[in-house]
């Protein structure tokens, strides 16, 4: 396990304000993913009154409150829109769940009425119904290209994707991205969101190593990314497949 | 008297025997459910009968600082109703009210007796403004079951709302370490009691799973000078007035004794000394700094605490000591990020690496959601040999896998049924002499481990225990 791979320069948006369901969880996977590799990732965690100065390869943010989103919504917008849009134009992969995500398309409404802005990465925007409408809560599971993806989901927001906007996955148990036309999480160039929270990455080692991937295709093209002994992986897969009702 | 209670009452309790007779449980719940369903007044107007009720709510310590208030109060000489077993909804109180209450719905003794019942964070909220307690205690709150309840800052709300319809002359007692608790108690019409702990904390950023990192009032920025755990400690907002309160009894020169105890000095308004007590953990010291200052509000006497908390044992799952032949086990509940990062802390306070079985359930009961373990902090966790169990047990020996627990994945054992990997974790260890065992395991785990051991003849059913 000789670091001799490329450095992966991860910049960790916001991790005091978002990581309401253990999203850290994905940089726990994709910073061991990396090290079994040789690869060096390299975090930078982005506090509320940061600005990003260095580009990054892969941006990783996670899901908080009405209250945090609030805060991230202000520090995305205001200080660090360009880094972010220009590393992204570039070719810097992104994943951003539950939260992020929503905050990562062009608006989020609350709640209460009030209009969060978003950085617009995603050509979609998301809806709170209101307090009184249930969440979408319970386990998850997608179709992914030729695979599927497994996760639990928690979320008030509706999502709706636009004309520009590709989506993630197809869903087969659980609600998505807005328990109406079958669409999960979106894509947009190397960018993914997803409602997929908490240890999405873990028990999901394909979207994992495809993130890695494709943030690597920015940074180190030429690095091969050698296949990993992944049994304890897709054991928990087949867990979550299982407690969704399907084999 | 509405013409339904008798029926409501006989019915629970026929549920309850139904239920004890099929060996499904305690009838804890069963019995409660149908009477409450078939009468929602049952418990308000029951418990308007008594001398008082007393509340203790909060994400952990709920069962344990309940169990200790009634101790301290039965040491006083105080007849105490309770729900001793953790069954903490609005069921779980008519199941306690039930062997009290006679067919016309009238309590024995009532103006004597003392109610003092722990409730679910938002069975609280719902209930408060009809049972009206003379006393409310909160302990803290932290990210808990998050399919269940939804966010803190949602919990924070409701139990704003029901402070705000307490008696002016009810007294909140309140842990002041946390902000998120003393922002909606500092609120309360009438007198409020902080508690806290004096500790010496080895950082002064919250914990990466805390749910409080700026100020619950105005957003600003909190400064902690230090932080206990998670986001609890003494911390002061830099943009608004918000800041730790005065307490009125607190915990200082803390010692920690493993997984079998603990020591420390415990100042009250009317006392001042140290205490060695059976319970692990500062959490534990928080319990039952919490339990003091809500016999003092309740009016019961504390002269004799110090006799009555350290003689006191840990309720049934928490730190419980369960003697199987050839090994000790000792059983704890966790359900939480902040709750079992704590259990971890105390792991790493034994002298020794000890074989450890870890459970985890996803049943409603546990959450649905089993992410939160990533918000456990695995990495500390140094087992001489380590078993996972559970209906999601696969889940676990992954996070095991990138907490590095194991030197390889193949050395955690993965056995999804409770009996099976208890059997599995004993056996590895059967040749030692001492064998000692912790479990560490989620709610309905704790429950189905316990019954496992019930069942061998090792320890007495839960609704024994508590009783």
């Amino acid at each position: 396990m000789t670091a001799s791979g490329p450095v992966l320069r991860i910049a960790y948006l916001y991790p005091d304000l978002m990581n309401l369901y253990a999203d850290r969880g994905n940089v726990t996977c994709l910073v061991q993913r990396c090290v079994w590799r040789g690869i060096t990732p390299e975090i930078r965690r982005l506090e509320w009154n940061d600005r990003l100065v260095e580009a990054a390869d892969l941006y990783v943010i996670g899901g908080g409150q009405d209250r945090q989103q609030q805060l991230a919504s202000q520090g995305l917008t205001t200080r660090n829109a360009d880094r972010i849009l220009s590393d992204l134009a570039d070719g810097a992969a992104m994943l951003a769940v539950c939260g992020g995500y929503q905050l990562m398309a062009h608006r989020y409404r609350a709640a209460d009425g009030s209009e969060l802005p978003g950085l617009g990465v995603f050509d979609a925007e998301t809806i709170h119904p209101g307090a009184n409408v249930p969440r979408c809560i319970g386990n998850v599971v997608c179709d992914w290209n030729d695979s599927r993806l497994v996760g639990f989901e928690n979320h008030g927001g509706r999502t709706y994707l636009g004309t520009d906007a590709a989506p993630l996955a197809r869903v087969l148990r659980g609600h998505g991205n807005n328990a109406e036309d079958g669409t999960e999480g979106a894509v947009a160039g190397a960018a993914i969101g997803t409602y997929l929270h908490g240890s999405v990455l873990p028990k999901n080692p394909h979207l994992a190593d495809h993130i890695i991937r494709t943030a690597l295709a920015h940074s180190a093209p030429e690095f091969k990314l050698e296949p990993l002994h992944d049994s304890a992986e897709w054991a928990a897969h087949r867990a979550a497949l299982r407690v969704a009702g399907l084999r | 008297m509405p013409i339904r209670r008798p029926i409501a009452t006989l019915a629970g309790r026929t549920a309850g025997a139904l239920s004890r007779l099929t060996r499904r449980g305690g009838g804890t719940a069963v019995s409660g459910l149908v009477t409450s369903a078939l009468d929602p007044g049952f418990v308000p107007e029951s418990l308007r009968q008594l001398h008082s009720t007393v509340t203790i709510t909060g994400t952990n310590g709920k069962t344990t600082t309940t169990a200790a208030l009634c101790a301290l109060a039965r040491a006083a000489g105080q007849p105490v109703l309770t729900n001793p077993t953790g069954s903490n909804l609005e069921r779980g109180l008519a199941a306690a009210l039930l062997p009290h209450v006679n067919w016309t719905g009238q309590i024995r003794d009532a103006p004597n007796l003392r109610a003092i019942l722990e409730l679910d964070e938002w069975a609280f909220a719902a209930l408060a403004p009809t049972i009206r307690p003379r006393v409310a205690v909160f302990l803290n709150l932290f990210r808990d079951q998050l399919d269940r309840y939804g966010e803190v800052d949602r919990t924070a709300a409701a139990w704003q709302e029901a402070i705000d319809r307490l008696d002016p002359d009810a007294t909140v007692v309140a842990n002041a370490d946390d902000p998120a608790v003393v922002a909606v108690a500092r609120n309360h019409r009438g007198p409020v009691l902080f508690f806290g702990a004096d500790v010496t904390g080895s950082s002064t950023t919250p914990d990466a799973w805390a749910d409080v990192r700026r100020c619950p009032l105005c957003d600003g920025r909190l400064d902690w000078n230090r932080v206990v755990y998670a986001h609890l400690g003494s911390y002061r907002c830099l943009c608004c007035d918000f800041h730790r309160p005065k307490t009125a009894v607190r915990i200082t020169d803390f010692q920690p004794g493993g997984l079998t105890g603990s020591s420390y000095r415990l100042i009250t308004p009317d006392s001042d000394g140290y205490i060695q007590v059976k319970l692990p953990g500062l959490y534990n010291a928080y319990n039952l700094a919490a339990a003091v200052v809500g016999a003092q509000a309740a009016g019961i006497p504390t002269a004799n605490a110090k006799d009555v908390l350290e003689t006191f044992q840990p309720a049934f799952g928490r730190a419980e000591t369960i003697h199987a032949p050839g090994t000790t086990i000792t059983l704890l509940l966790v359900k939480n990020p902040t709750g079992a990062n704590q259990t971890l802390d105390l792991l790493r306070s034994e002298p020794e690496p000890l074989d450890t079985l870890v459970l985890l359930n996803d049943g409603v009961a546990d959450g649905e959601d089993v992410s939160w373990i990533w918000d456990v902090e695995f990495e500390r966790l140094a087992p001489r040999r380590l078993q996972v169990g559970g209906r999601r047990a696969e889940d676990l020996a992954l996070r095991m896998k990138y907490a590095g627990v194991a030197p390889t994945v193949d050395d955690v054992q993965v056995l999804p049924g409770i009996a099976p990997a208890l059997d599995a974790a004993m056996k590895a260890g059967s040749t030692d002499r001492t064998r000692r065992l912790i479990v560490l395991a989620t709610y309905t785990a704790m429950l189905d481990l316990r019954a496992v051991c019930t069942r061998r003849g090792w320890v007495a059913p839960y609704w024994q225990s508590a009783a």
